[in-house]
């Protein structure tokens, strides 16, 4: 057990050791963060990510927090200490950054950094990434649907020390504060990063003098070795081939009625996998334009969500697997188009679209497309309580696509999120909205033989004079494809009811907006409803080889309803009292 | 032959090199290579060699089995 491999420094167990150890400490940064940040989207989102890197700025250890930003922050690490040097820094610094065009997901997601010293030099770097609900952008929230250039978007941060030898920076700290809407809430969530790096600070440094600094090293360049051999080893099981697939982004928020094409080829090669974007659609106008990190990473999430999730999450993961995309299109925006939108919804399309290209190449690991929309929905305003000024990004649970063995996850936030929902309670005593309905929608979930994931409904009402609200939505048009058979999920929506009225309508139809599904600076008034429809996953597989006894459960659960029992799956089920229901003819 | 040239990352102007493969920004150091007659930016040789051996896999192959 102790033997060492030959071309290993250690052995497995130390390795092990070493291995939980740094994982283990990267958890423990985001319970920093969750338990002292300010805002909900930090401590009941948990929409942030916590990473090592060694002293070159190899990825050597992460926890499974927020999949967008580990595979973001590896790019952004790079930039940052490509552009501000490796061997510039001094015990206590600490460095912030949000620019996308130097490998930021976007702009509400800052990168904090920090080097670790022992014995006078830096012998590694521990980060974060989180998104704050406030970036200082054109709508409360940040998230514009309909902006037009990276300006909108919040203010850009180039790699600049927030404090310098265990000193805050004062004069940057007012820039930044000065331009959010909720200097406190975005103080109190920079300050809870900060602390979650002097956590991995103090337990790196404990590790070191347990081990010793020569010990620690060979431990991480060996698990980077292994990760890099094993995934070398997953892709090998994959046939060698060229498997191609794309779905699109239905709108921009600006242009109306365009949608844009995200096309891939996954070309594997013995032991490499590489995914070629070329043949995506140029750049939109809006703010649909995910950047290249973006799009790598949401490459290297659809690959470890069918890899075998043992192997070491760093550096070594992601060696032999390669991206291509092409400058100025979608999936590879140039400066300074507007982005903030591709870190949510592009990103979980690009990875749907890696996991349908590989649906042929190894369909019995691959599921069905899942909801693949962050339902993005951004308020703020004066709270009426406070007379302060708040913002707030809302996202919401989704269904999954089936998979090949089971069916897929019911509300459950995006692919590239991995995110908790805000609980109802601390959502109405934060804000104020009342939550009137949150449920999960029957039959929104794909037929098939593995059923997809259910969406949800949930009916906000405003309770203050005024509120201006914000969207990004996709889905509205193209479903969640279904795989082998299996059929599409149910299309997402937001709609409003102005007070006093009967009928729900779109955005578009009440305030005449570019997008149904894209707008920003939509002022609502007391009273009025915004109605919010998550998509549910595609099915997969044939929905009449699904057993009818399980149809039968869904009906009783309330998951699927006799009528599409029958038209869907060829079982007819009859309620014979309210509430209890037979088979009464199987196919 | 290729070489390594480095890049200002200055803020004046905002100058951006995209590899010539695979597309990234390069943030500092760039690898120039000459490729179709013209010297052009790669992220390092490694992305110059996969472009080269895409290409000659698909002129041997075929667009549809490289």
């Amino acid at each position: 057990m102790t033997d060492k491999s030959p071309d290993l420094s250690l052995d497995q167990v130390t390795l092990t050791v070493i291995d939980n150890y740094l994982t283990t400490t990267c958890r423990e940064m985001g319970l920093a963060m969750m338990r002292t940040a300010y805002s909900p989207i930090f401590n009941e989102s948990l929409d942030f990510s916590c990473v090592m890197f060694d002293s070159r700025g190899q990825m050597i250890a992460q926890a499974e927090f927020c999949p967008s930003q580990i595979g973001t922050i590896k790019y952004t690490v790079e930039w940052m200490l490509e552009e501000l040097g490796y061997d510039v820094y001094k015990p206590g610094d600490i460095l912030l950054m949000n620019d996308p065009y130097r490998g930021s997901g976007h702009v509400p997601e800052h990168t904090i950094l920090k080097p670790v010293f022992h014995e006078g030099r830096a012998v590694a770097f521990v980060a974060n990434c989180a998104h704050l609900a406030e970036p200082g952008a054109k709508a409360p929230g940040g998230l514009a649907g309909d902006a037009t250039d990276i300006f909108q978007e919040g203010l850009r941060i180039p790699p600049v020390w927030l404090m310098r030898e265990g000193k805050d920076q004062e004069d940057i700290w007012k820039i930044i504060l000065s331009n959010h809407r909720t200097p406190m809430v975005s103080y109190g969530d920079l300050k809870a990063m900060i602390g979650s790096v002097h956590v991995a600070e103090t337990r790196l440094l404990n590790l070191i003098r347990s081990y010793g600094l020569d010990t620690v090293y060979a431990a991480t360049q060996d698990l980077i070795a292994i990760a890099e051999r094993r995934m070398r080893e997953e892709i090998r099981r994959i046939p060698d081939g060229v498997y191609e697939f794309e779905d699109v982004i239905e709108d921009d928020g600006v242009t109306p009625d365009t949608s844009y094409t995200i096309r891939c080829e996954v070309l594997v090669e013995g032991d490499e996998l590489t995914a070629d974007f070329t043949g995506s659609s140029p750049q939109c106008a809006g703010p649909m334009n995910a950047t290249y990190a973006v799009t790598g990473s949401a490459v290297y999430n659809a690959l470890l969500h069918l890899t075998d999730p043992t192997i070491p999450r760093n550096e070594g993961c992601y060696r032999p697997v390669h991206i291509v995309a092409p400058p100025g299109t979608i999936v590879n925006c140039q400066y300074p188009a507007a982005l903030v939108g591709g870190n949510t919804e592009v990103s979980p399309r690009v990875t749907d679209i890696v996991f349908g290209a590989l649906a042929r190449a190894i369909p019995d690991r691959v599921p069905a497309s899942l909801g693949g929309t962050s339902c993005c929905f951004l308020f703020g305003g004066t709270h009426p309580d406070t007379g302060q000024l708040y913002s707030h990004f809302h996202f919401e649970g989704i269904g999954w696509g089936g998979r090949p063995t089971k069916d897929g996850n019911s509300q459950v936030i995006v692919i590239n999120g991995n995110c908790r929902n805000t609980p109802v309670e601390i959502f109405e005593t934060r804000y104020p909205l009342a939550i009137e309905a949150y449920r999960l929608l029957e039959d929104s979930g794909g037929p098939g033989q593995h059923r997809g994931g259910l969406g949800i409904e949930r009916v906000f009402t405003v309770r203050s004079p005024e509120i201006t609200v914000s969207a990004i939505f996709n889905r509205m048009l193209v479903r969640p494809f279904g795989l082998h058979g299996g059929k599409p999920g149910m299309s997402s929506g937001i709609h409003v009811r102005r007070a006093g009225e009967q009928a729900w309508r779109t955005f578009k139809e009440a305030f005449g907006t570019t997008s149904p599904s894209k707008f920003s600076g939509i002022v609502l008034k007391q009273g009025d409803q915004v109605r919010i429809i998550a998509p549910g996953g595609g099915g997969w597989g044939d929905p009449l080889q699904r057993e009818p006894e399980r149809v039968l459960r869904d009906v009783i659960e309330g998951l699927v309803t006799p009528a599409s029992a029958l038209r869907d799956y060829g079982v007819e089920v009859t309620e014979t009292a309210p509430g209890e229901y037979v088979m009464t003819s199987k196919r | 032959m290729g070489q390594w040239i480095e890049r200002d990352p200055g803020y004046l102007s905002f100058d951006v090199y995209n590899c010539a493969y695979c597309g990234k920004l390069i943030p500092r150091r760039i690898w120039m290579e000459e490729l179709d007659g013209k010297r052009q930016p790669f992220c390092n040789p490694t992305c110059h060699e996969r472009l080269v051996h895409r290409r000659q896999k698909k002129q041997t192959t075929g667009p549809q089995d490289h």
